[in-house]
């Protein structure tokens, strides 16, 4: 397996359930957030 | 982004306040206005347009009005500082060919009451603020969806809204009459693909440039790519017809846009608008 393949399954695996948690209601709108960190 | 509430509405929050681009429907503009609410509670100070569709921008005068001028009233002038500030409220930004389509000033009534129209429109082909410790960059994108198109960049947070260039629930609509053109369509996915920075080397450190479409869901730059080589198969496909000597209906018999139908053609009406502003375009040159 390619280590490419083997980073975008670790990425999917340990960052995909962060993006289906339970969000605040917006009134029926879906609000998507882009979070940048500054260093 | 806040999605639902006509085109794709960007939210930028900081210490200056809150830098919209795009309105939405003017119906939503409440359920904007609360969803914004959640998000923070400082002003608008900002509205910037990547066009003139209502979709976009016919909520400018709701959300303009619940928010706040950067400027102070530090002479005390009431009138003289409404003059100067939007009576107040957030300042609504765009190029001037957003404010020409809205306006209307060719004698025709306006399509948009005043307080919707840009407050701030500009005339060159980049304009630049920086609100919120961030650079952000208006990019004009001449003869594209239509004759009124820009790319609002936030160069810090790295993410670029692009209108209604992009749109991932259909094929993009290219508005001839409107003054839109397939090659000015294809030029604007060039500059988006340019502006946009993949991920890599180490491609689990996010997805690089989010692109936020006029609709649909957040994009990065292979999206685009791969919409771009949607639209210039298809021009090509129908390039080919056209030298064959087809007419526009045998065109649209011959499906050209077929193998793209089940993504973007779901909607009423979408892939025969696009077969034929492709026609159009290309027919209408020269």
């Amino acid at each position: 397996m390619r280590w490419s393949r083997i980073a975008a399954f670790a990425w999917i695996s340990l960052g995909a359930p962060a993006m289906f948690a339970a969000e605040p209601d917006y009134g029926g709108l879906d609000v998507v957030r882009f979070v940048r960190t500054s260093t | 982004m806040i999605a639902g509430a006509g085109g794709n509405i960007g939210v930028q929050i900081g210490v200056d306040g809150v830098v919209l681009v795009d309105s939405g429907a003017a119906a939503a503009s409440d359920r904007v206005l609360a969803a914004i609410k959640k998000l923070t509670d400082l002003p608008v100070r900002y509205i910037i347009n990547t066009g003139s569709d209502a979709d976009h921008v016919a909520g400018n005068g709701n959300l303009a009005k619940a928010g706040l001028t950067i400027f102070t009233n530090a002479i005390g002038n009431a009138g003289l500082a409404g003059a100067m500030t939007n009576n107040g409220a957030a300042a609504i930004l765009a190029h001037e060919s957003i404010l020409r389509r809205m306006s209307a000033p060719t004698g025709k009534p306006a399509l948009f009451p005043a307080e919707a129209l840009p407050t701030e429109a500009f005339q060159r082909n980049r304009w630049y603020i920086r609100m919120n410790d961030e650079p952000i960059e208006v990019l004009v994108q001449p003869a594209a969806h239509s004759d009124s198109d820009s790319f609002v960049f936030f160069r810090k947070s790295d993410v670029v809204a692009a209108g209604d260039v992009l749109d991932t629930t259909k094929f993009p609509v290219i508005d001839v009459a409107r003054g839109g053109s397939v090659q000015g369509e294809i030029d604007a996915l060039n500059k988006l693909i340019e502006l946009a920075i993949p991920p890599g080397p180490f491609i689990y450190e996010g997805i690089g440039t989010y692109v936020m479409p006029g609709h649909g869901r957040v994009c990065e730059q292979l999206d685009v790519v791969d919409y771009r080589d949607m639209v210039l198969i298809v021009r090509d496909v129908i390039q080919d017809m056209i030298h064959r000597g087809m007419t526009l209906d045998q065109i649209k018999e011959a499906s050209p846009a077929k193998a793209y139908e089940t993504e973007y053609g779901t909607q009423p009406g979408s892939t025969n608008a696009f077969v034929e502003s492709i026609y159009k375009s290309l027919t209408s040159k020269k």
